[in-house]
């Protein structure tokens, strides 16, 4: 029995609001276009064994093969993204990486002492866990199995970092698919 | 007159000891071999406009395109990996970017109000500067001019992490060169 996740594809970072963060991230660290994803309609979410309704909005951008995602939080419901870390915005807060599957490797992890704290589906099935060492080395991580529709959206969102032309920090979804 | 630099292509953590960082990360994140340079041997440092002679070691691995860089630092001398940032250790220090031209992109940023903080060269005349936006919202960013020798031995560990068995956390430099 061994991982099936592979190499990290993406760093994310919980941020108080998305302007001043994709201001940051497109202006100084010339990454972008940015994705919105408002309100994830995620369920089954589970945060430290309780299931939790959790009220968040994403937003993604790619710099060469890295996704750089932003996570904004609306809600006070207690999660990986308020109480659970240092709560100063900044830091990376997980890597994420994928797999084919997801159960065969939080089994491994759980055996190595892993804690699985949050996790959860997206509408079409693919599903996601965060998990932590407890060790101050580094941030959480963070695997996820995807459905092949949502494998399509990364990978529009890459062309789309490739083919930007640094006007518009933003871009629809809607733009993508068009 | 446009930034040369490309995407982000490194992360970087400055650790207590490269000991329990790789075991953390080989272990714990799937990442690995790191490959230890040990005393890295760099000329005209300087840290806030002063010239800096900085003792450190780095040990850097691959996971797919995006190299990971731990930093010790083995003296005391004031620099972007003590004094400057919360010493906390565990947080993104800088991403970096490779650049073709890396005096015409110190020029704009710097006009953008970008801080040059720190900077030197490598041995091989590889170039490179660290710059500061003391905006919260993410780590400093560092650019980096890179000799020949310098991208063939970063394609060398890259290849070193897609070959990887996950059994020997670390390789020393001189093995892959």
């Amino acid at each position: 029995m061994i991982k099936q996740f592979g190499n990290m594809m993406q760093m994310a970072f919980v941020v108080e609001n998305f302007d001043d963060s994709i201001k940051f991230w497109t202006e100084k660290m010339n990454v972008g276009p940015f994705f919105k994803l408002e309100h994830l309609r995620v369920r089954d979410v589970y945060y430290k064994d309780k299931d939790v309704d959790i009220d968040f909005s994403v937003a993604i951008a790619y710099s060469g093969g890295m996704q750089i995602e932003l996570v904004n939080q609306h809600c006070d419901t207690p999660s990986i993204y308020n109480e659970y870390v240092n709560n100063e915005k900044g830091p990376l807060h997980h890597l994420c990486t994928l797999t084919t599957d997801i159960e065969n490797d939080i089994r491994i992890l759980e055996s190595q002492g892993y804690i699985n704290l949050q996790g959860g589906k997206t509408e079409d099935d693919g599903k996601f866990a965060y998990l932590d060492t407890k060790e101050r080395e580094g941030p959480m991580i963070e695997i996820a199995q995807l459905s092949d529709a949502s494998l399509r959206l990364f990978a529009m969102m890459k062309e789309a970092s490739k083919n930007w032309d640094r006007e518009a920090p933003v871009m629809n979804l809607g733009d993508l698919k068009s | 007159m446009g930034k040369k630099f490309g995407p982000i292509m490194q992360m970087a953590f400055i650790v207590e000891s490269f000991d329990e960082s790789i075991k953390f990360w080989t272990e714990k994140m799937n990442v690995g071999p790191f490959i230890i340079l040990d005393d890295i041997k760099l000329s005209d440092v300087y840290y806030k406009d002063k010239p800096a002679n900085i003792d450190f070691s780095g040990a850097i691995a691959y996971t797919g395109g995006m190299q990971i860089e731990l930093i010790k630092q083995h003296c005391d001398t004031p620099c972007i990996y003590n004094e400057y940032v919360n010493n906390l250790k565990g947080p993104l220090h800088h991403v970096a970017a490779l650049t073709t031209d890396i005096e015409n992109d110190i020029r704009i940023l710097e006009s953008q109000g970008y801080i040059n903080l720190q900077g030197g060269k490598t041995e091989d005349n590889g170039k490179f500067v660290y710059l500061d936006t003391n905006e919260r919202e993410g780590p400093m960013f560092e650019l980096v001019q890179l000799s020949e020798a310098g991208l063939g031995f970063f394609d060398m560990m890259e290849q070193e992490a897609k070959n990887w068995d996950g059994k020997i956390a670390t390789i020393e430099a001189e093995v892959i060169i």
